[in-house]
């Protein structure tokens, strides 16, 4: 493997392996981390993981050298999730917004003092909770808070990646923390936590 | 109101250049609870996720078949779909159909857990929380001078009296070897959990490095992972062995506890040596 240093991709491309290995394997962790809460399962990501490697290598030559090849990645994996994962997926049913309004209304009086508290209470919830709580929200949503917070991207990344105004990521990505809080409240509620 | 929220998630992802419109927006938080609540929101859920999720590694094995997907791609410019092995076509022959139903079922009968391949098994552990996953990484940031002992010692006894001054609170296995020497202890901690690692060195750089935890953080407390497959496995009394380049990781079970051992020491040694004097 470390011997190969230029080859031919399938478009019939000169391509340095080593610059590709250089420049878009380090992205694996993050890919198969957004691929991962994105379809809910392990296989499935490994599969689109894949996938995205293997088209971006297809395809390596069109990389525009000094861009952000995270972000290119980003773009491919979302391509083939859409085209080939989503199809075959139930949309997560709709979350309607103004339940969590009146979800977070209600909360107010007696949270604001125990929001320490409450930070500790869901540190005991498991990952798999804190993941099934994600991958109930819907797609938009789940989109944003897992480019922002898990994968750390800025706003105009994601505004690129989603292809929406900055104003739209801020908006969404404020929505999908408190449906996720209200998630976890709830969750926290059922197991006794609270 | 909204625009004010929306506002408040910006300064919590750091999105606000203006320091003017920080100050305002921390003043109006300091002397407003609705937007305390709401600054508090964001900023645990944004926190909790980064501490659970950020950084999670992919699983050990996607690497490697990436790559080899990779170089496979243009080993073969034009991809030809590889026929697939119908195993039910076997059945469409009648001569062929009740004979080969007993073969199957003897194979199966007779293999039992036979098949259970156990570097495939450590392949497909994945996770931050992954205890196979958390040796592998300790071990290599131990060989990079990036991870150092908090107690060094050459004393079995001051290690355990270490790890449970230091909130460990399960019995640990600390033996002694001719071959190398106790060089330390580490305590780390995962979900509020304390658990316990140690390493030894040989004359020659040798380094065998330990992580035990006791298996009821990896079933009911779930605080550590091990895929069910791989406890299963070890449950039965079975040994992972895994040779990579440029070290070896063994899992297995002893006790009360689950141990991880990463080492660059020879295979044969560990498991002459060690393992034996250690079991």
């Amino acid at each position: 493997m470390s011997t190969i240093e230029e080859t031919t991709n399938n478009s019939g491309t000169k391509v340095d392996y080593k610059e590709f290995e250089k420049e878009a394997l380090p992205h694996m962790d993050a890919l198969y981390n957004f691929a991962l809460k994105m379809t809910g399962d392990a296989d499935d990501a490994q599969d689109l993981v894949q996938e995205t490697f293997l088209k971006a290598f297809r395809f390596f030559d069109k990389f525009e050298r000094g861009t952000n090849c995270k972000a290119w990645l980003f773009r491919i994996l979302k391509n083939s999730f859409i085209n080939d994962y989503r199809k075959s997926s139930k949309e997560p049913d709709k979350v309607d917004y103004d339940d969590i309004q009146n979800f977070y209304e209600n909360i107010k009086a007696t949270d604001i003092k125990t929001q320490h508290a409450e930070a500790d209470v869901f540190s005991k919830l498991l990952d798999d909770d804190i993941s099934s709580a994600i991958s109930d929200l819907p797609e938009d949503f789940r989109t944003v808070i897992i480019l922002s917070d898990i994968e750390g991207f800025n706003y105009e990344e994601i505004a690129d990646f989603i292809d929406c105004p900055v104003g739209t990521v801020r908006s969404r990505l404020h929505r999908a923390r408190k449906m996720l809080y209200a998630k976890l409240h709830n969750y926290a509620k059922q197991k006794g936590f609270l | 109101m909204d625009s004010i929220n929306e506002n408040i998630t910006a300064l919590v992802d750091n999105e606000i250049n203006d320091s003017r419109k920080i100050n305002e927006l921390n003043k109006a938080i300091s002397e407003n609870e609705d937007l305390l609540l709401e600054y508090n929101i964001q900023s645990s859920v944004k926190n909790l996720l980064k501490e659970r999720f950020a950084g999670q590694k992919a699983p050990l094995h996607l690497r490697e078949s990436v790559i080899q997907s990779t170089i496979k791609s243009y080993d073969n410019p034009v991809a030809e779909p590889k026929p697939i092995f119908d195993i039910w076509s076997i059945f469409k022959s009648p001569q062929f159909a009740f004979a080969t139903l007993i073969i199957i079922a003897a194979v199966f009968y007779f293999t039992g857990n036979s098949n259970v391949d156990p570097v495939k098994l450590f392949n497909q552990q994945s996770g931050n929380f992954n205890m196979a996953v958390q040796a592998e990484r300790n071990f290599e940031s131990i060989m990079k001078g990036e991870l150092t002992v908090q107690l060094a010692s050459n004393n079995p006894e001051e290690l355990k009296a270490f790890f449970k001054e230091n909130g460990v609170d399960y019995v640990c296995s600390i033996p002694t070897f001719d071959d190398w020497n106790l060089v330390g202890a580490v305590v780390s901690e995962d979900k509020g959990k304390k658990f316990a690692h140690h390493v030894y060195a040989g004359d020659d750089g040798q380094i065998l490095y330990l992580y035990q935890v006791q298996k009821k953080y990896l079933t009911s407390t779930k605080i550590l992972d091990l895929s069910n497959d791989m406890m299963d496995y070890l449950s039965d009394g079975n040994i992972v062995k895994v040779d990579k380049v440029d070290h070896n990781t063994f899992l297995w079970m002893s006790g009360e506890n689950v141990f991880s051992l990463v080492s660059n020491e020879s295979i044969s040694k560990i498991e002459n040596k060690f393992l034996a004097g250690f079991l």
